[in-house]
């Protein structure tokens, strides 16, 4: 996958988070935040799925399980990327803030190319994704991320909008198992660095951090 | 893991679903607001049905969920980056293609559509997005059979959206005491003009008395409610300037795919039979 060039000045960093539900990254990400934050730094943070302009329409189509295709999920989800990363990440990174992105553009070949489109198909939609200082994936055995789900999984985070033929628990749990083996597959071309999820989160914390201290001492020449 | 192959096979059918063999014909209207092609639309699908035609007619970001959702946008005047207002579009047609379009298709009736992927690549790459990238995001669309463009100087155009939507609103406003609006504000180059158009013109006649209304009818008023449309000087050329670009691609597109072009600038009778005379030549065969 190949990032487009920064038309902009960088002054800060983009760190972002990767994994399927379940990974514990969204623990670590609000980790990860609250410890930049007491080192004296300005964070941002910005998820998938939340531009403001586009909320009314993807919450009633999740809300009420509504059937959009693969393309159509494609799409939508990219044009709420973009948005995010005009309108939040990039004036952020001008100016000097880490942002802390809980998911990236990885999230769109992951989910895309499980829902059946090309790779290169979701690559040339994500081309303008600006290219992360620091891409954490955090991995998970698929039993260990369906355990740690307790409420009964949605419509499209099990994948049912394919028709997927079990009921959604089951269809969760072949879903993740797909996108962790796609997951594995993008560390293993060294795009997201993988760090080993499935230990307690104290356990888990130092090891995002190293590699975020590794970045800021790298691009910033700070210790912290 | 070998359950993974399940996802990958029902995930395949997913998307085969929208590569439909396409049997029926494909009739595309392409030409800015005010051009005069919905009026066209509207007589050709009359027409082809009078004939006994099975005709399906689809409208531009009109699809149940993505489109209603622009189009409540565009009423709200919610602002999106280029990128994210193309790919948006692209979304809508998408659904509109597996749930109308292809469906029409596969089962040999005529679809007619109200714009099509022209109108993305015009519109779009005008707005900065890149013309490949757009192209890239609508290559599910199936080729069409016959491509109409109508030709139209962008100031008639705007001088049609202007005469309609004054009909329109003295007709409903007598029926009803008209509610005191606000001119609506400028227009925004990627929201529709017919719409801002229309806003603006009903809410400055819903300001108007009924003895008032009668005298702002004719058309020499116009100009004046011309006026109300931009707020400034350089909004009405910054609106030009866009529609130019606009124009330019579409001429270049359409161009390319060997479009019939229409010349908006003469009485819609006359063009009703020139349609009439292509359609039953390039897709009945007709002599």
């Amino acid at each position: 996958m190949k990032f487009a060039k920064d038309n902009f000045q960088r002054n800060g960093a983009l760190i972002i988070v990767e994994g399927v539900d379940g990974s514990g990254k969204s623990t670590q990400v609000q980790l990860i935040g609250r410890w930049l934050e007491s080192q004296g730094f300005s964070t941002v943070f910005t998820e998938w799925k939340s531009a403001l302009q586009l909320k009314p329409m993807f919450k009633k189509i999740w809300k009420e399980d509504i059937r959009i295709n693969p393309y159509v999920f494609s799409y939508a989800l990219a044009a709420d990327f973009y948005q995010r990363m005009e309108k939040i990440v990039i004036p952020a990174l001008k100016i000097g803030q880490i942002v802390i992105s809980d998911r990236w553009a990885f999230t769109g070949i992951i989910r895309d190319t499980s829902r059946g489109l090309d790779r290169e198909t979701v690559e040339n939609i994500y081309q303008y994704a600006i290219k992360p200082d620091v891409a954490l994936y955090y991995d998970v055995p698929p039993e260990v991320a369906v355990k740690r789900k307790t409420n009964v999984p949605r419509y499209y985070e099990s994948g049912s909008d394919l028709g997927l033929p079990y009921d959604r628990q089951k269809n969760f749990e072949v879903f993740e198992g797909k996108q962790i083996e796609t997951y594995r597959k993008l560390a293993g071309e060294g795009l997201i660095t993988l760090v080993d999820g499935n230990a307690p989160i104290t356990l888990v914390s130092p090891k995002s951090r190293n590699i975020v201290k590794n970045l800021f001492k790298k691009r910033f020449g700070v210790i912290i | 893991m070998e359950d993974t192959k399940i996802v990958d096979e029902y995930a395949k059918r997913a998307v085969e679903k929208l590569k439909m063999k396409k049997e029926g014909n494909l009739i595309v209207f392409e030409g800015i607001d005010g051009s005069g092609k919905t009026t066209q639309v509207r007589m050709l699908v009359e027409y082809l049905q009078s004939r006994g035609i099975d005709v399906v007619f689809t409208d531009w970001a009109s699809s149940a969920n993505i489109g209603k959702y622009i189009q409540t946008m565009r009423k709200d005047k919610i602002e999106v980056v280029p990128r994210t207002f193309s790919l948006l579009h692209a979304a809508e047609f998408a659904e509109r293609l597996e749930n109308l379009i292809l469906p029409a298709l596969s089962a040999g009736k005529t679809v007619v559509c109200d714009r099509y992927v022209y109108t993305a690549i015009a519109r779009d790459s005008a707005l900065g997005v890149d013309e490949d990238y757009v192209k890239e995001i609508y290559k599910l669309a199936p080729k069409e059979d016959l491509l109409l463009y109508f030709d139209v100087p962008p100031k008639m155009a705007l001088e049609r959206l202007i005469k309609r939507a004054i009909k329109e609103n003295t007709a409903k406003q007598t029926t009803k005491k008209g509610k005191k609006g606000k001119v609506a504000g400028t227009i925004s180059p990627a929201g529709t003009i017919a719409g801002t158009v229309a806003g603006t013109i009903a809410a400055k006649i819903g300001k108007l008395d009924e003895k008032e209304k009668a005298s702002w009818t004719d058309y020499a008023t116009m100009y004046g409610y011309m006026k109300d449309v931009f707020k400034t000087e350089k909004d009405e050329e910054a609106y030009y300037a866009f529609v130019a670009k606009v124009v330019e691609k579409y001429k270049t597109v359409t161009g390319e795919n060997n479009a019939v072009v229409i010349d908006g600038k003469i009485p819609a009778d006359f063009i009703k039979t020139q349609i009439m005379s292509v359609v039953n030549k390039k897709i009945f065969k007709a002599e």
